[in-house]
């Protein structure tokens, strides 16, 4: 019964996707949509396939494109969590730190990540550093607030049990606060690693001369619209591999809060 | 290790401020804790029992008064607490909660794995090292817990209403367990309760809380031998006294 079952909601969902490719290259064929606007389903496949070993016409293959997106996305959402989730950490366990920290972080929290983007070029111009740097700004806030309530939401019994048990404020904080907190800690980094994304692509629309973002750009510049959708294929998929990568991670070492 | 003798809570007080408003909880609360006895502090709920049990563990500290051992301040590493809701963490097995107290004493790896397995068995939990409190029931989880207290191999225990959240048939057997572990292995134990009949069946001596603020109310010596019948007659009219006795005084004071 149960296999049956799955072999159903497969099949289902292959019929759901079919359809749909089907409806958009009937749209376009029949020339509902004209082509120099829309490409249809089967065309984007061809560029997708002839996009992986030719560089024309915005320059890169799209394995380039993919490379470089990544690498810049990647190296931000690192820094972003590496600071982000011990300061959310310390702002949970630290009402000093807290003190510190909460004010400033609730001005800069509510600024949209694309609003950084012009103070960010004339800081760092539009190379790499700019671009991790914007995708720092997003990804950081995640990070913290869910990091910050992971520490906040320990129960006081467990500090207490700490305690009883002769561990140190450092002690309770390492080996109680941190696993803990640790399932709420890959939630924000999954959401952080979601917003880096985002923001990448913003920013390459916006200023650059390779990435995924900058491909899509050329292809409006050039009215390509296979180009476009392609390259707009790939950021989702790449967002969805990734995401799917973090959680086996948390998986692995959040495992206690899976029921 | 070191062994303590009796204990002395000396004019116990201790207040909270809601909104503003001053509301005092335990005052000038006097009494001994003898060596290796069995006390149980009751009270009803909302009593103060809880903030007294967190003054003696050291986890809060009182507006005045003292608690001294041996004519010295009582000190964190002769005692240890089991919480009312088991509090085991959850991202450790069975074997590494036990395993806890010791790891933070320095205790090898080896020798405090084998420790923590002989608790494990104490408390008749042999076969379930490597589960996950998750995996087992309320009344196992406690006794994991009881396992981890007794880990510390300190000379006091405090057990905050550690059965208060159990059905009556485990709560009965795990009072059974308790008092088998207590005897084969003595420390002296402070007990809260909010069930005259749980107190009478562990107790060698009950003390209780009432008032607003509470005080101590009564005092009785429990001498039933053990292993102790509920439906005893020296029971009973033990415990209907305290009924009595306790009921009474709310009345009276508040």
């Amino acid at each position: 019964m149960k296999i049956k079952g799955k072999k159903r909601t497969i099949i289902r969902a292959v019929i759901g996707l079919s359809s749909f490719f089907l409806i958009w290259e009937m749209i376009v064929r029949l020339g509902i949509i004209p082509r120099n606007r829309m490409s249809p389903f089967t065309e984007v496949i061809a560029t997708f396939i002839r996009k992986i070993t030719d560089p024309t016409p915005d320059g890169a293959t799209i394995i380039e494109h993919f490379l470089t997106s990544f690498s810049v996305a990647f190296s931000g959402f690192v820094v972003a969590a590496l600071i982000g989730v011990p300061l959310g950490m310390m702002m949970g366990y630290n009402r000093y730190a807290k003190a510190y920290a909460n004010t400033i972080f609730e001005i800069l929290r509510p600024i949209p990540p694309i609003a950084w983007i012009p103070i960010i070029m004339l800081l760092l111009g539009i190379g790499t550093s700019a671009k991790i740097f914007i995708i720092f700004v997003a990804a950081v806030v995640p990070a913290v607030i869910n990091s910050y309530t992971g520490i906040k939401r320990v129960p006081e019994v467990y500090i207490n049990v700490g305690k009883s048990l002769g561990m140190s404020h450092f002690k309770i904080f390492t080996k109680i606060c941190i696993p803990h907190a640790l399932p709420a800690v890959f939630t924000g980094l999954r959401l952080s690693l979601n917003t880096a994304w985002v923001a990448l692509v913003a920013a390459e629309l916006l200023a650059s001369t390779k990435g995924l973002g900058y491909m899509i750009q050329i292809g409006r510049v050039l009215a390509k619209p296979e180009i476009i959708i392609t390259g707009m294929i790939v950021i989702g998929c790449s967002g969805a591999v990734m995401s799917g990568l973090l959680g086996l991670f948390e998986k692995r070492f959040a495992k206690w809060s899976r029921k | 290790m070191s062994v303590v003798g009796d204990i002395c809570v000396r004019n116990i007080s201790k207040s909270f401020n809601n909104n503003g408003k001053k509301i005092e909880v335990l005052k000038d609360i006097n009494f001994e804790i003898h060596k290796n006895e069995f006390l149980v502090l009751f009270g009803p709920g909302q009593c103060g029992k809880s903030v007294l049990m967190e003054i003696i563990a050291n986890i809060s500290e009182p507006d005045s008064g003292e608690i001294m051992c041996d004519g010295k301040k009582l000190r964190e590493e002769d005692l240890c607490m089991v919480f009312q809701r088991y509090a085991l963490f959850p991202w450790k097995t069975c074997l590494k909660n036990v395993e806890m107290p010791m790891k933070f004493k320095g205790v090898s790896k080896e020798k405090r794995e084998e420790k923590a397995k002989e608790y494990l068995k104490l408390v008749e939990l042999e076969g379930f090292e490597n589960s996950y409190p998750r995996q087992i029931s309320g009344g196992m989880k406690q006794r994991v817990a009881i396992a981890r207290a007794y880990a510390k191999e300190c000379d006091i225990l405090l057990f905050d209403e550690p059965f208060g959240a159990l059905d009556a048939q485990t709560r009965y057997s795990m009072e059974k367990e308790l008092i088998k572990i207590w005897q084969s292995e003595k420390k002296t134990v402070v007990f809260i309760t909010n069930n005259i009949e749980e107190a009478v069946y562990l107790a060698d001596r009950i003390i209780i809380l009432g008032g607003s603020p509470s005080s101590i109310t009564e005092e009785f010596k429990i001498e039933i031998p053990r292993p102790r019948n509920r439906s005893d007659q020296a029971f009973l009219a033990i415990r209907k006294e305290i009924e009595n006795r306790a009921v009474h005084s709310d009345i009276v004071s508040g």
